[in-house]
């Protein structure tokens, strides 16, 4: 969005005050932080810090210039279009509506500092969602999850984001076992209960060393009649190791990591795309 | 708009303060390898708290667009929050 190339308009508008601080305390450099701004794009303050007191500071600076502002330059000569931004908005559209919508926190068994955790989604289509159980879903039925879901979930999902975003993903070739098992534990009316368990080995060597092998545990609930998950949990716990790219971990020995999947709900921000969706083959 | 845009924003129109905890629970258990045992203690170790999630409180518009077009209406000032990656999810 913030580069030059960038011809959306959301772009173009935001790159008239992007990068410029009012409040310099605790800069972290870039286009990274909090912006008051007017809808003609005119700035009214910004900072980049984490620090609570910054971002107050910067909002009542930035309600003060507001207040002061002529109504000519706080409002776009023409409104906006809602429609501009269908021409971005490709990942967001992928959205599985009838499918599986999982919340992913991942955090580290020893806490270093804060942030230490972190937050993504994964998306399953409705057939996907289905073939975590048995097409015939009895009591004691045990059920191979396809190896490509539990792939998917091993390149995109079982990853170290837990202080930052980790731009490394895990190639085909790093996925060295994947398997995630359902079994039917209970079938009341149209609700079928299962348990699952599995296991992952993701390792890759180059160009960054760094891996991840969890044990798999979880259990959910599947209504046949609507076809869809009612309930889902799946809890992967294993050593990670090796440093990413952007995820801000600077010690790449050996730790335990767990990462959580429940199911997510269906506020707007609840629909975020995953942040690797577009490797999904969608 | 392109696979992990560059920039991705949210944003407000309410202008809101965040508060940021000055230190976290301690980790109070050692048990490795991942058991039916030891599974709820996992399960609640990694999952947030409420306070950790207190920020989704606030009303965010998902994208910056979004709210220029609301606050453009209701002649609103915009509060925009802009991280790599997405604040309210993999930042």
């Amino acid at each position: 969005m913030q580069k030059e190339y960038c011809q959306d308009e959301d772009a173009l508008l935001f790159r008239k005050f992007a990068k410029q601080r009012t409040v310099a305390k605790g800069n972290r450099g870039g286009a990274q932080g909090h912006y008051a701004v007017a809808p003609s794009g005119e700035l009214l303050a910004a900072s980049s810090s984490a620090n609570p007191e910054v971002l107050v500071e910067m909002m009542k600076q930035g309600l003060a210039k507001w207040e002061a502002l002529p109504r000519e330059k706080r409002l776009l000569s023409k409104s906006p279009d809602p429609k501009a931004s269908e021409n971005w908005r490709l990942q967001e559209n992928l959205y599985p509506d009838n499918g599986l919508v999982l919340r992913v926190v991942a955090r580290d068994r020893t806490r270093e500092r804060w942030p230490d955790s972190n937050l993504d989604y994964a998306w399953f289509r409705k057939d996907e969602a289905r073939a975590f159980l048995s097409a015939e879903p009895k009591t004691g039925a045990k059920h191979n999850v396809p190896p490509e879901l539990v792939q998917r979930l091993a390149r995109f999902h079982l990853l170290d984001n837990v202080h930052a975003l980790n731009y490394t993903f895990f190639p085909k070739e790093a996925i060295e076992r994947a398997r995630l098992t359902s079994t039917v534990v209970g079938v009341v009316g149209d609700l079928v209960t299962l348990t699952l368990e599995g296991e992952t080995r993701a390792s890759l060597v180059s160009p960054k060393k760094i891996g991840y092998e969890p044990k798999l545990l979880g259990r959910a609930t599947f209504n046949i009649k609507e076809q869809k998950f009612v309930a889902f949990e799946l809890l992967a716990v294993g050593m990670r190791w090796g440093l990413g790219n952007c995820n801000q971990r600077h010690d790449p020995t050996p730790a335990l990591m767990g990462i959580v999947f429940t199911l997510a709900g269906d506020s707007p921000a609840e629909r975020l795309p995953p942040a690797f969706v577009s490797r999904y083959g969608w | 708009m392109a696979f992990l845009r560059t920039l991705t924003l949210i944003v407000g129109i309410i202008l809101a303060s965040i508060i940021l905890p000055s230190n976290v629970a301690a980790d109070d258990f050692q048990e490795g390898e991942l058991t039916q045992a030891n599974y709820t203690k996992w399960r609640e170790h990694v999952l947030p708290r409420n306070w950790e999630l207190s920020y989704r409180k606030i009303p965010w518009r998902m994208s910056f667009w979004d709210a220029v077009i609301e606050a453009q209406a209701r002649e609103k000032p915009i509060l925009l929050w802009a991280m790599n990656g997405h604040p309210l999810c993999n930042t």
